[in-house]
């Protein structure tokens, strides 16, 4: 075939799956922000109406009412941050030590050992490590929180570090650098880090998604509501059988938590992807 | 240069350290702190207790409005600070549950499940033994027959009732206008018949508007089942719950009943098996004229949703075979106070206060709810058109929940064996093989337990 | 100078150790109990626990439900997987070129990623609910069907092993996790020298031809980490299925971690929630091998 109707095949494809994957990536969220501004007669319509004749946004003011909002987002914000520094740190230290180490006994134990734990589907441990918490005083508090992701988020942080190190951190650099009489320490600080700073980022995001979705832990772990994330906050409006009773409330206290994380990561997935790039990502 | 990195990284860890400790400090709930002086007996004031309950109604603040005024009552007139917490449904099994293992446990608390959580207590965890409580404020003669047993285990008082969940017929006056229905049904015959004037289809025979729903939501279909139980004259277990007494012909009944609702007479959707079929919804989309079973909170969700339906919503006591006698059911859920308490003299004032029949009152009304306490049932706010319904319904109800501990299990709801009975019935298989098939299993795991009692 | 240089010889062990204490704390301990628990009759309603050797095990393997929860398990691992990764692929294939709007789509796609899984499972709920779809009103309008379809609800088995809910949810999982996938993938075209796609177009290659021989292989090493991991998380996901449908109906879209999260919390049987534990990690154990073999065999090429 010739140039022209390569090129307009290419062309439509492009267009094809550009349009499909929009629709179905975004229809869910535009349902979501339809039924929160729906007017009320219409919402128990079946069939449903896809455009509602007019918009009502009284749901938003109920919703602000009854859910401490801001303290809600507030609290997934400094937790994952929180957890994103704990497990960046930890996850860079011990990726480099894998990446760079990788012969020696304790580091094929590590890699092991953070292989295995991603085997452990979270809902049994949870119980043993409820109580290890529970009696180190540490339920109901941020901490308790904070280590909870950060460990959990780890094993994976700390193989996307180490296949950073590997494939983007040159020996060489490090080598001449021995040689002159630097400590390993300072190895690390003075050459490594500063080079690897896409993909500390790129990990730092993947930590933070992971933590700012979580939900199950802090539910429990929690009885206090002035600590409670987000990712918990619509469980205010799911009722006793698990029923979703009030549609539209649920539904507007779900646009207004997902929002504020969709818009701070739409601005992020550019160092996401540059990170990656530069070598955390070929395992 | 070297060292400017390493600062650099101490200084981090330093800050990450005293953040820590700050958080630490300043979010600890005020529970650890058992306040001031007072003796043994006598001075409570200066205490603090802590006190957690699910969440209730629909609208978040009216709950936490109530609780903030009873509180504030409470502390001026005895000095005790009660710090409470709404807990939200998703978790909460899972934290009772942990609760009564050793867990974090509040002082006082609002539970369910109580004879499972007696039983995983054991005595040192759990909720505690309040018999004298209990005959404090009245007894057996002051609750709600049907609620008795689920707070009572081997003779002993474990919680005080206060919430009851029965549930009466929701039916749609404008729609029974229309099709010229002047009289609430009152047996299960007349039920069928305003039913079958009520239900619309459309041209290929799909129901457009059922006349009745059975009161199915997320596809779970027990307690629907246990109200139609009651209805015709039997129940899930005997009254000792020692027997499974669903297999029965009574039993057979109901469940025909349910499937004639749906296969023979045409007056109800079989959508009714999808996951997000809610009857509640369903009525609210005014596809329902008559939901067989809905608690009193229902108006709430009404006038949220469907505001044009608020007046021509009504309430009704549950029809059965005969037009008199037991109709529904009724749950309920009581007040424990905790054995890991530390505070159990602050504990138990508290609990006879928010259980008093004024408390009761307050609250309930508060947030939609009916009692289990007669005296608060007779208040006028159970007067109106809306709420009238329930008291007597109360009157004419049996237990829902039968008080043994493993019933979290076998009604376990989707693969629990009530459900998968139910679910599979619907579906379309056999009766009779379905419930002996269920029979077998709840014993299996009634007896599992009995054998374990050692 | 004798503390400096003890420091640097023992550098490269201190710098794991936080790391590795954390993980033998909160996940290994907790998972050598569980298999522990997983020998014993532990249950919340009795005061005392016994160890009753493999008798959980063989319970639960002669159970034809655990089969079919298995099977369950797999099939949505491996379709989620399968039908995730190739729409991530195509998805970052054609963001990878430069066009307008490039930087808007790329953002709008992760969206997602970053929902939090209950507001997931709420809107989907909505989504494929009968009475409440959008689709259902649409596909009635156009005629296509004359009642309504309950995805979430339909207990016909399709093909045999199959069902609509556990369609809906896979899809819903797609929906979830691709942009996960089209991240790494798009990350690692980005690594893809230029110049070797150029000229392969100057030889005369078509788009095809560029994509399965030279993007995929150089791909490779992506995919297979992408995949393996990914396949691990989605073999134990539990949020979606509990969360949408509760393993319903009729077990149709029972997965393993939602029968670990009943027996445990529901039934109060600690000992038969951790046999299925250890089932799932043993059945884990086999792509487990593969990876560990790769990271340590590939390390040891540098």
């Amino acid at each position: 075939m010739n140039k022209r109707s390569r090129r307009f095949l290419n062309g439509l494809r492009h267009w094809v799956v550009m349009i499909f994957t929009t629709f179905f990536v975004l229809f869910p969220f535009y349902w979501m922000v339809m039924t929160s501004l729906k007017p009320r007669e219409e919402l128990m319509a079946s069939p449903p109406k896809w455009i509602p004749s007019y918009l009502d946004f009284n749901n938003y003011k109920l919703v602000w009412e009854q859910m401490p909002l801001l303290r809600y987002l507030g609290n997934s914000l400094f937790v994952s941050l929180m957890t994103t520094i704990v497990c960046l740190v930890l996850a860079t230290f011990c990726g480099y030590s894998i990446s760079r180490f990788v012969m020696r006994k304790t580091q094929k134990f590590t890699s092991v050992m953070m292989i295995i734990s991603q085997l452990i589907p979270g809902t049994l441990p949870f119980i043993s490590f409820y109580f290890i918490m529970y009696n180190a005083h540490l339920t109901n508090t941020y901490q308790g929180l904070i280590i909870a992701y950060s460990v959990w988020a780890i094993p994976f942080c700390t193989l996307m570090m180490k296949s950073y190190f590997s494939q983007s951190v040159p020996m060489a650099l490090e080598e001449s650098a021995t040689l002159d009489g630097c400590s390993k320490f300072g190895i690390f600080f003075k050459i490594a880090l500063p080079i690897s700073v896409p993909g500390l980022v790129a990990t730092a995001i993947f930590a933070f998604i992971q933590g700012w979705n979580e939900f199950m832990w802090a539910s429990v772990m929690l009885s206090n509501n002035d600590m409670k994330p987000a990712s918990v906050g619509i469980y205010d409006f799911i009722g006793q059988y698990g029923a979703n009773s009030n549609v539209s409330l649920s539904m507007t206290a779900a646009v207004m938590i997902t929002l504020p994380a969709i818009i701070f990561f739409a601005f992020l997935q550019k160092y996401l992807i540059s990170g990656l790039s530069a070598g955390a990502v070929k395992g | 240069m070297k060292h400017s990195k390493k600062i650099m990284s101490a200084v981090l860890a330093a800050l990450m350290l005293s953040t820590f400790a700050a958080c630490g400090s300043s979010d600890k709930p005020a529970t650890d702190n058992s306040g001031a002086a007072g003796g043994d007996t006598g001075d409570l004031s200066g205490k603090t207790i802590t006190f957690t309950m699910q969440k209730y109604g629909s609208d978040a603040s009216a709950q936490e409005k109530v609780l903030k005024e009873m509180t504030e009552a409470f502390k001026e007139e005895t000095g005790i600070t009660v710090n409470y917490s709404i807990i939200d449904w998703g978790q909460a099994l899972t934290k009772l549950t942990l609760a009564c293992t050793g867990g974090e446990a509040p002082d006082v608390a609002d539970i369910f499940f109580t004879p499972s959580m007696v039983k995983i207590g054991n005595g040192q965890y759990g909720p505690a033994d309040i018999t004298d409580i209990y005959e404090e404020l009245g007894g057996d003669d002051a609750y709600f027959e049907a609620v008795i047993d689920e707070v009572k285990i081997d003779g002993k008082v474990y919680g005080i009732p206060w919430r009851m969940d029965t549930r009466a017929m929701v039916y749609n006056k404008a729609h029974f206008e229309e099709a010229g229905i002047t009289e609430v049904p009152t047996t299960y015959d007349e039920l069928i018949e305003a039913a079958k004037k009520l239900t619309k289809t459309d041209d290929s025979g799909n129901i457009t508007r059922s006349g009745v729903v059975l009161p199915v939501g997320q596809a779970r279909f027990d307690q629907g089942w246990f109200n139609l139980l009651a209805g015709h004259g039997t129940s899930v277990m005997n009254e000792d719950y020692t027997e499974f007494t669903f297999g029965g012909q009574e039993g057979i009944d109901t469940i025909q009943f349910m499937l004639d609702l749906i296969n023979e007479y045409k007056v109800c959707t079989p959508n009714v098996i999808d996951p997000s079929f809610d009857a509640g919804t369903e009525y609210q989309a005014e596809k329902a004229s008559i939901v067989l079973g809905q608690n009193a909170d229902f108006m709430t969700a009404v006038q949220s949703n469907a505001p044009q339906l608020e007046e021509v919503t009504g309430s009704a006591v549950m029809p059965n075979l005969t037009g008199e006698g037991v109709s529904s059911v009724a749950y309920t859920a009581p007040i424990s106070i905790m054995n890991s308490t530390k505070e159990r003299a602050a504990a138990e004032e508290w609990l006879k206060y928010f259980c008093s029949a004024e408390g009761q009152i307050k609250f309930c009304s508060a947030v939609n709810l009916i009692n289990a306490r007669k005296e608060v049932m007779e208040d006028e706010f159970y007067s109106s058109d809306w709420m009238k319904a329930f008291p007597e319904q109360a009157n004419r109800a049996i237990y829902g929940d039968p008080a043994i501990p493993t019933w979290s299990q076998i009604d376990a709801f989707p693969n629990g064996p009530l459900n998968t009975m139910l679910t599979n019935i619907v579906g379309g298989a056999d009766i009779k093989t379905e419930v002996d098939n269920c029979l077998k299993q709840c014993q299996e795991i009634y007896d599992k337990n009995e054998v374990d009692l050692g | 100078m004798g503390f400096k240089k003890f420091i640097d010889k023992y550098t490269p062990v201190i710098m794991l150790l936080p790391a590795l204490i954390g993980v033998l704390i909160v996940q290994i301990y907790p998972s050598l109990d569980s298999i522990r628990l997983s020998f014993t009759d532990k249950s919340l309603l009795s005061p005392t626990t016994s160890y009753v050797g493999f008798a959980n095990y063989i319970t639960a393997l002669k159970d034809p439900q655990t089969w079919q929860t298995i099977l369950n398990t797999l099939i949505f691992a491996i379709l989620s997987l399968a039908l995730g990764a190739v729409f991530a692929m195509l998805v970052a294939n054609e963001l990878n070129k430069k066009f307008r709007g490039r930087t808007f789509f790329r953002a709008m796609f992760l969206a997602p990623w970053v929902t939090p899984p209950l507001v997931t499972s709420a809107i989907w709920q909505l989504l494929l609910s009968e009475t409440f779809s959008p689709f259902n009103g649409l596909f009635m309008k156009l005629g296509w069907i004359d009642k309504p379809i309950n995805f979430l609800g339909n207990t016909e088995p399709i093909l045999g092993f199959l069902s609509l809910p556990l369609i809906s949810i896979i899809i819903i999982n797609v929906w979830s996790i691709f942009p996960f996938l089209m991240v790494m993938f798009l990350a690692g075209m980005q690594t893809i020298p230029e110049d070797m796609i150029e000229a392969a177009t100057v030889d005369g290659a078509n788009a095809v031809q560029r994509f399965f021989k030279i993007k995929l292989p150089c791909l490779m090493p992506v995919i297979e980490t992408s995949i393996l991991l990914e396949g691990i998380w989605q073999f134990n996901n539990f949020n979606i299925s509990y969360l949408v449908t509760k393993g319903g109906p009729l077990n149709s879209t029972m997965v393993m971690a939602v029968d670990v999260y009943t027996e445990a919390f529901i039934n109060f049987n600690y000992g038969s929630g951790a046999t299925v534990s250890v089932l799932m990690m043993l059945i884990l154990l086999f792509p487990a091998v593969v990876y560990l073999r790769k990271q340590l065999r590939q390390t040891d090429n540098i």
